[in-house]
């Protein structure tokens, strides 16, 4: 991470709310500012509910954002894309979706799903795109002769590197990949891990992983992002924050996330927490996790804590009142 | 009751089989273990191993046809539970284990209350009456610690989050105090600070009631937090069990080896390079006549693609591997098979 360049990305404030009616309003992102370096991976972690996946949709455009601003080498990105902006930033953003199954359209072969992008946003005639296709297909340690197949029959992680072919044929700078690997299999986790790793290399990608697996996104991120209801909770590098959580939430997940080691299990003291993520809807000023948080302080339920750089690690970023 | 040590549940020789269009499918081909009681048995494989049909088979949950047990025996105090259907096998088996499922929302019916639900099971296997029955649902559910139990108990699974679904479940599962309780990959679909709750609270009932645990699961680091015992699962076989020491410090199969090696790892703060397994599982219509994992062992032998190997021994204590490098014959087998956990831990830079 140079200091004299500046960053890839910019997300300032960058709020998504869902309006229910009656009033109600769904907070799904609030206020939500990080900024990525190009061919950096930053992981964002959270439970459900937290606002992870709408994060990364309104960032790419998938979501019209309710306020706040993205801008990207420089560029401001519209709040709300038109079909040229999709048009226009195809070939810079893409994403590659969590579920194998249910993002890849059962109708079309796997030739179709993975050309489609270059036969709309590129000028190459259908055997050019066929040929990156097939380059593509071997890319992702699939054969070129599964094109003319359908979707139905491959295996989860045959359909999760048709995704990841269908994604960066367009030759992107960003990616957000939106729980790429929850849906597979230990052996099958990695592999696609490994390729993911391996292209972001070769390609120069910069990458957004959003999962729920922290010991996966400590393995795969240059720095790791905590989100809870909404809004960060913590962001530094990927191995300080993992093995030195300061935000009691960071500390909770961090603390709950069994390890594949019986003897330090053993000498894991128990360190659940009651309660669950409360809803977002209509939220109030505050530190939102203030309801279940062991050291809470009486400005916790009334003052936002923002995120602010750790004193003595400016490349951390806490939103607690406990390091004010 | 018998003696601490001798097994609740005993499983030997256990062959399920299903008929499909494409040909029958060899889901469990020979799968033999047992659990004692206050311990926990955790089945650890990957998608299609078998090991969600083991435990319905158990259950009386395989339906037949298309399914068929084809050999085998179960044993609970000595009873064989195998071939009764769920309705044929309930007076003894709703007793006796208690079940919870992976997704609470679709194993909860959506038109009953949750304390009817569970106090169904009281007046099934009990016979209480139905008020009697909702008041021990109301004490279930606080002992499973839903906040406001009373109230909670009248409302219906949509009212529910996932985790407070998933202690109903345990709720309802213990409510006949089973001697076994079988979880099928119980925190699958749970956050990972909502998984802590609900092991924790598994755990706690365990050592109340002192219920043997058959947990199964396809997440290495579950294992390490809840089992006694491990038995590893591939291809419809159990290929290696033994004590959850045995299986991450001394494993004794290369596919153990080469699962720990798939994952990251966080000990020593060191970051390891990510081992993919290659290849895929075998067609468990027609399973390899050799070892069923010879094709992607980096281990493998002329003999392995010819004979499926047979349990074998390494130490004294019962922990076993099918694997032919543990064969007199072969020089240095178990270092060769342990070899690759050692080089994962090579630095990533």
């Amino acid at each position: 991470m140079n200091d004299t360049q500046a960053p890839l990305l910019v997300v300032d404030r960058m709020t998504k709310h869902f309006p229910l009616g009656k009033g109600r309003t769904v907070h799904a992102v609030d206020g939500v500012s990080l900024t990525i370096d190009e061919r950096e991976i930053v992981g964002l972690v959270g439970e459900s509910g937290s606002g992870k996946s709408t994060f990364g949709k309104a960032l790419i455009g998938l979501h019209e954002k309710t306020g706040g601003r993205v801008s990207y080498r420089g560029e401001v990105l519209p709040q709300s894309y038109a079909p040229s902006d999709f048009r226009r930033l195809a070939t810079t953003m893409q994403m590659i979706f969590q579920d194998p199954y249910s993002s890849l359209n059962p109708r079309m072969t796997v030739g179709e799903i993975i050309g489609e992008g270059l036969r709309l946003h590129s000028r190459l005639s259908a055997s050019d795109v066929r040929d990156r296709v097939a380059d593509w297909l071997k890319r992702v340690g699939l054969s070129p002769d599964y094109m003319s197949r359908y979707p139905h029959e491959f295996s989860g992680g045959q359909r999760q590197r048709i995704g990841i072919a269908r994604a960066l044929i367009m030759e992107p700078e960003f990616v957000v990949c939106d729980e790429p690997i929850s849906a597979l299999d230990v052996s099958v986790q990695a592999q696609v891990v490994n390729l993911l790793e391996e292209l972001q290399q070769g390609m120069g990608l910069t990458l957004l992983f959003i999962a729920h697996d922290l010991s996966m996104v400590r393995h795969v991120s240059d720095r790791m992002a905590v989100m809870y209801l909404g809004a960060l909770a913590e962001i530094g590098p990927a191995h300080d924050v993992f093995f030195d959580p300061k935000h009691p939430y960071t500390q909770i997940l961090i603390a709950s996330n069994p390890e594949p080691d019986p003897a330090s299990e053993r000498e894991r003291r128990s360190a659940s927490i009651s309660g669950e993520i409360p809803s977002p809807v209509n939220i109030g000023p505050g530190c939102r996790f203030a309801g279940r948080c062991p050291h809470v302080m009486d400005t916790c339920r009334s003052t936002t804590p923002l995120l602010t750089p750790l004193a003595d690690a400016p490349d951390r970023q806490v939103a607690c009142h406990l390091y004010r | 009751m018998t003696g601490a040590d001798a097994p609740l549940l005993d499983v030997a020789d256990l062959r399920v089989e299903f008929d499909t269009y494409g040909g029958t499918v060899q889901a469990v081909r020979g799968v033999s273990f047992s659990v004692a009681a206050g311990k926990t048995l955790a089945i650890v494989g990957e998608s299609g191993c078998g090991k969600s049909v083991t435990v319905q088979a158990l259950m009386g949950l395989v339906p037949m046809p298309p399914g068929r047990i084809t050999a085998g025996s179960a044993r609970l105090r000595g009873h064989e539970i195998l071939g009764t259907t769920m309705l044929e096998g309930r007076d003894f088996r709703g007793n006796e284990i208690g079940m919870i499922f992976q997704d609470p929302m679709s194993a909860l019916n959506p038109t009953m209350t949750i304390g009817r639900q569970i106090a169904e099971t009281l007046e099934v296997h009990r016979g209480w009456s139905r008020a009697r029955a909702f008041a021990r649902a109301v004490e279930l559910l606080d002992m499973v610690r839903i906040p406001e139990a009373a109230a909670r108990a009248r409302q219906y699974p949509f009212e529910f989050s996932g985790g407070m679904l998933q202690r109903a479940m345990i709720a309802m599962a213990i409510a006949c105090e089973p001697a076994i309780l079988i979880a099928d990959e119980p925190t699958t679909a749970l956050d990972v600070t909502i998984q802590a709750q609900v092991l924790d609270l598994m755990a706690d009932l365990q050592n109340e009631k002192s219920m043997a645990i058959v947990l199964i699961t396809h997440d290495l680091g579950v294992v390490a937090r809840m089992a006694d015992d491990v038995a590893v699962m591939y291809a419809g076989q159990i290929v290696e069990k033994g004590s959850v020491d045995d299986i991450f410090y001394r494993p004794a199969h290369p596919y153990t080896v080469g699962l720990r090696a798939a994952m990251p790892t966080n000990a020593d703060h060191a970051d390891h390079v990510l081992r993919p397994i290659p290849g895929s599982p075998p067609d468990l219509f027609s399973p390899p006549a050799g070892c069923a994992y010879a094709a992607r062992c980096p281990h493998a032998m002329n003999i392995c693609a010819d004979h499926d190997p047979p349990p074998f021994l390494p130490d004294e204590s019962g922990h076993f591997g099918r694997c032919w490098l543990h064969h007199e014959s072969v020089a240095g087998g178990l270092e060769r098979l342990r070899a690759g956990a050692a080089t994962e831990r090579s630095a990533h830079e």
